[in-house]
This record gives structure tokens, C-alpha cells and sequence, in this order.
């Protein structure tokens, strides 16, 4: 997760994302509510009620997947992600050779599969070293943004 | 122009009520439906329900909702062959309609052309003006040097009148004129000072509309060379430019005024060309109407004039779009009865403050007139990142009264928990004398809440 680099400057008011953020740190801290004033005399006032309370705080804020499946949670295997949305390459066009088979030992920014999206091609890379531990979508799947292609094994 | 263009499944760009609105549609017509939508949206009804559903982005719209060229390639990939837009996000973007149409996409909508004329409040309002459609009455251009030359336009134009600085802008270098003996010492004054200020002395002038109401017209045009007018709503419950709560038709106001206005809004679509749905608005006071600008796409609260024209506007735009010509003539085209339109939004009633949160109880209003367009459900979760809209209560009786009555009893069945609603807030303005005599100006809700507010 994003961990807090400094509060948003508050000169204007701070978007959704920044409060969904804030809001974020507020729970992780343990605290209900914040409230900041400005000298323009603007005040933001975030109050943490019950939205979307996790089962298991410290596992489940780790990870939005946690939330959704937190049997995963348990799991030492790292999903790896699709960044755009396409239909999944498990094989090199080309070379016809798939790139990471099941078992494989892959290293950081490997790619281990790609999207096809229309004529453009997206890299799904390694997200550290690992062992392909199981495909989760198959060769030409259309699969969305952030959908879990295959999980790996941490080195 | 009269092209056929056979699609049999769109995609839908845009989330929330309004994405389910246009599935139902798409559904009616026996079309196909792909839900693009960001990883918040995963669990949304429409998201649930479309043939096809395509996660296309994380929660940030920029990167979801708003990603044009994202959208694009999501028409590609799910084979989707039409894109309707909904309103707000990509809705009144042109150059994305020019790209979905470059793309070989049936864009649901008007031209880009259509889109960038009215995108420009200045040249929107020259081709109005030259189409016959009523802006606010003024001296067109700069003020005449002879004093009797502006006394003469001032009374043509009418008091109270306001004097504006050509260069100015953001409320700076005007002055509001309220007699014929007051504009001289007014004109000189603000002419020194818009040379002091802007660096330029130029100045016109414009009846000064004090306690206008907001009457808009809904329009649809098929590419036949048809173009219809639906009626007028009177949206002037507002807070912050945020329209609260609408009703049509509007109440006091002649229809053979508002048909006059009608038929010139009709006639300026067929002047540009415009094609599908779209919206004139315009300010009211004291039997004038001004144009203010044209929105080039489907309004929120386009369900009251569904409800007193029965024409299902989000089906109309489809077919439009397919090429088919309306089959609807503006003599056959009536407001019957009367409907209102409340918005429910998450929020604080009284703060406004944004209420997100998880739905644990949503029971529904319904029976005889009464409509809900909604994407919750038992157990939604309305998300921070978007609009607060979570629902359109819509009631329609044979009279105003009897609108009015079945939305206060709607509204008191429409149980929410645990999240906040606006649903006080439109108990409190049903029963407000201003409003349930109607006709109060688009200055009445934030006058009342600063009374509450006080109170």
C-alpha cells in the first residue's frame, strides 16, 4: 500500500483520492477522525465511519485483493497483476515460445506474459524473483486491469 | 447524413445511475451491452448485469472514466461497436467523439462539430442569436459614444440594465443600472475605471436579469433533417450551479411561450445540423427568456420530460445513432401531467458533506407515477471518488399537487441506512410556501438554506 510521505498540502482541498488516502492513514493509525483549518478560514473535518471494514485489519489493509479474497491473504504467493486491460499472450508472437512456464524461475521486470490490446502489445512483468506458481488466466483470455494472471512463488 | 449504421453491442462509458439507464435502453432494443468501469466499480449493478464487463483502470476516473483512448481500445477488444457517453465525464468532449469516430465507432451523440460550436459560450451565443433563439436582450456589441444614443438603447434594452467592461470578467469592472437618470454617471464611471483596470475602455451593456428562473428545452434530432422539442423543465433549485431538484413542465409560464421558444430552438438545430439529444438552457424573468448555453448531450434529469412526453429519450438517441429516422411529429408531441424529479445524493443534509459508505438498508418507493433510477442495491457501496448521485426519485401525477404528493410519500418510503442522504433536505423544500406555490428563481434554495442556517 501507499504508505504516507507527507499530508497534502491544504491550500486547496484536498480531491477524493487524497481523502480516500487520509482516511486510509486516519484507520491505520487508529484514529476516527481529523480535522484541519487553514487561515483562509477553510476547514476539512474527515470522519471514518464503517466503510468497507476489514475482517483483519493488519492483513487485510495490506493488499485491496486481501479485502476481496482473504484466504489469499494466508498465501505466501505473490499475484502478479495486469496493468491495462487485453487479451493475454502466455507465448512470444514470434518465437511461439511461452515465457514463463509453470515452474520457471523468473527475476524482477521479467516479462512473463503479455496483453494484446487490438494491435498494441503490453509487457506483464515480474513484480520481484520468484517461481511461476500458477496461471490464473489462459492463453488469449480477456482479462481487465489488475486481474491476477499468474501467481509466483517469492525467491 | 442518412447513413445506416447497424450496431449490435455498445459500450457504455460512464458509471452509476446513468450507466444502468442506457443498459436498459440498449436492452429494449435488443442490443448487446459492454461496462467498462475502474477497480472501485467492480461490484456495480450495471457492472454485474452487462453481457461483457471490463475492468479498464484503477478508481481514479483520469485514469478510468475519463481515459478516451483506454475506452477506445475496450470498443475494440469487446468487439463493441457503438459508444454512448452518457453525461459528465467524456460526454461533452469532442475531440474523444472525433476519435471514436476516426476509430470506425458509432459515437451516441451529436457531431464533434456540433459539440466544439457549443463547447464556446461566444460563439455558441452568435449562432443562436442568428438562428432566432432569444439571448439577453443588450447592445450587441460595443456601447455608442453620444450620450442620448445610450439612454436610447438602455430604455430599448430595459432597466434595470448592467454595464460590463469588454475586457472584465470574474465579477470585476460591471455595474448594474437601475434608471434611465443613474446611466450616464454609471457609464462614465465604469469606463474610467475599465481603463484603470483591463487597460481598455470599452464597455456594452445587458438587461440585468435579477430573480431569473433556469427553463430549459429538450430537443431531438434525428439526421433525417428532423428536429423536435420535448418541452421545457424548470431546473432553477440549485445550489452551487448544482441542480437539487426539477420539474416539468415549468410552472406560470404560458406554453405558447414556451412553444415559441421551442420551435426556435428546433429550427436552430436544423441551422447547425445537430444530431441526437440535447439541452438549451436558458435564464427567465418577466416573460423574456436569454440563452445561456446548449449542453450536447443527455441531461440528468431527463426522466421528467420521458415521464410527461412518454418518449424514451436514451432509446430515441440510440436510433438516432443507428441512422433510424424519428418517428414522432412535433404536432403529436404533448406535456401531459406534471413530474418532478428530486436528487438523492450521499451527503450530509446539512453540511453537504460527501457521505460514502456501504448501503445496509435500501427500501424502494413505488406505486401509481412513481420511478427510481438508481444502481443501488441492498448492500452497494457508495464510493468517494465519484459524483454523490446514488438516485433519481421521479414521481408524475395529472397535476402538479398531485406530483407533489406522491414524491412526499416516496420519499418517505425510500428508507436509507447507514449512509447520509439529501432525502430531508427534499422533505423540507416540498413543503416550503416558495415552492409549492412555484416559480421561485435559481436564488430561492440558497437563500432558504442560509435561513435554516441561521434558524
Amino acid at each position: 500500500m501507499n504508505m504516507p510521505l507527507s499530508v497534502p498540502n491544504f491550500e486547496t482541498l484536498p480531491n477524493s483520492e487524497e481523502v480516500v488516502q487520509i482516511s486510509q492513514w486516519l484507520k491505520d493509525a487508529g484514529l476516527s477522525s481529523l480535522e484541519l483549518s487553514n487561515a483562509h478560514g477553510t476547514r476539512l473535518r474527515i470522519s471514518v465511519g464503517d466503510y468497507d471494514p476489514p475482517a483483519t485489519p493488519s492483513a487485510a489493509l495490506a493488499s485491496p485483493a486481501a479485502q476481496t479474497h482473504p484466504e489469499k491473504a494466508l498465501s505466501t504467493d505473490i499475484p502478479v497483476k495486469a496493468p491495462y486491460f487485453g487479451n493475454v499472450l502466455l507465448c512470444n508472437p514470434v518465437t511461439k515460445k511461452e515465457f514463463a512456464p509453470e515452474g520457471s524461475s523468473v527475476r524482477a521486470e521479467d516479462t512473463v506474459a503479455m496483453l494484446q490490446i487490438g494491435e498494441l502489445t503490453v509487457p506483464i512483468t515480474a513484480p520481484q524473483n520468484g517461481t511461476v506458481a500458477q496461471f490464473t488466466a489462459k492463453e488469449g483470455d480477456l482479462i481487465g486491469y489488475g486481474q491476477t494472471v499468474l501467481t509466483l512463488q517469492p525467491a | 447524413m442518412s447513413a445506416v449504421h447497424p450496431f449490435g453491442r455498445v459500450l457504455i462509458a460512464n458509471r452509476g445511475e446513468i450507466a444502468l439507464r442506457i443498459q436498459r435502453a440498449c436492452r429494449q432494443l435488443g442490443l448487446e451491452t459492454v461496462a467498462v468501469y475502474s477497480e472501485a466499480d467492480s461490484q456495480s449493478r450495471h457492472v454485474l448485469e452487462a453481457d461483457v464487463a471490463l475492468c479498464i483502470g484503477p478508481a481514479s476516473a483520469a485514469r478510468s472514466y475519463l481515459d478516451a483512448d483506454a475506452i477506445i481500445l475496450a470498443a475494440k477488444v469487446t468487439g463493441a461497436t457503438a459508444i454512448h457517453p452518457g453525461y459528465g465525464f467524456l460526454s461533452e468532449n469532442a475531440d474523444f467523439a472525433e476519435a471514436v469516430e476516426k476509430a470506425g465507432i458509432t459515437f451516441i451523440g451529436p457531431t464533434p462539430e456540433s459539440i466544439r460550436l457549443m463547447g464556446d459560450k461566444i460563439t455558441a451565443k452568435q449562432t443562436m442569436q442568428a438562428s432566432g433563439v432569444p439571448c439577453v436582450p443588450g447592445s450587441d456589441g460595443p456601447l455608442p459614444e453620444k450620450e442620448q444614443d445610450i439612454l436610447e438603447l438602455a430604455s430599448a434594452v430595459g432597466f434595470p440594465v448592467i454595464v460590463k467592461a469588454s475586457g472584465g470578467g470574474g465579477g470585476r469592472g460591471m455595474r448594474v443600472v437601475w434608471s434611465a437618470d443613474e446611466l450616464i454617471k454609471a457609464v462614465a464611471l465604469t469606463r474610467k475605471e475599465a481603463q484603470q483596470a483591463f487597460g481598455n475602455p470599452t464597455l456594452y451593456l445587458e438587461r440585468f436579469m435579477q430573480k431569473p428562473r433556469h427553463i430549459e428545452i429538450q430537443v431531438l434530432c434525428d439526421t433525417h433533417s428532423k428536429a423536435l422539442w420535448l418541452g421545457a423543465r424548470d431546473c432553477s433549485l440549485q445550489r452551487r450551479h448544482q441542480k437539487v431538484l426539477e420539474e416539468a413542465p415549468p410552472p406560470g409560464i404560458p406554453p405558447e411561450l414556451i412553444a415559441e421558444i421551442g420551435a426556435s430552438c428546433a429550427q436552430a438545430c436544423r441551422n447547425i445540423g445537430y444530431r441526437g439529444a440535447g439541452t438549451f438552457e436558458f435564464l427567465y424573468e418577466d416573460g423574456i427568456f436569454a440563452f445561456i448555453e446548449m449542453n450536447t448531450r443527455l441531461q440528468v434529469e431527463h426522466p421528467i420530460t420521458e415521464e410527461t412526453t412518454g418518449i424514451d429519450i436514451v432509446c430515441a438517441q440510440i436510433e438516432i445513432a443507428q441512422g433510424k429516422p424519428l418517428d414522432l411529429e412535433q404536432s403529436a408531441i404533448h406535456a401531459t401531467g406534471h413530474a418532478i424529479e428530486c436528487r438523492i445524493n450521499a451527503e450530509d443534509p446539512f453540511s453537504f458533506a460527501p457521505s460514502p459508505g456501504r448501503v445496509s438498508r435500501w427500501d424502494v418507493p413505488g406505486g401509481a407515477g412513481i420511478r427510481l433510477d438508481t444502481h443501488i442495491v441492498a448492500g452497494s457501496v457508495v464510493q468517494p471518488y465519484y459524483d454523490s448521485l446514488i438516485a433519481k426519485v421521479i414521481a408524475r401525477g395529472a397535476t402538479r399537487d398531485e406530483a407533489i404528493c406522491r414524491l412526499k410519500v416516496a420519499l418517505a418510503e425510500l428508507q436509507v441506512e447507514t449512509i447520509l442522504t439529501n432525502i430531508p433536505l427534499h422533505q423540507a423544500l416540498l413543503s416550503d410556501p416558495g415552492f409549492v406555490e412555484g416559480g421561485v428563481d435559481i436564488h430561492h434554495l440558497e437563500h432558504w438554506l442560509e435561513k435554516r442556517e441561521q434558524s
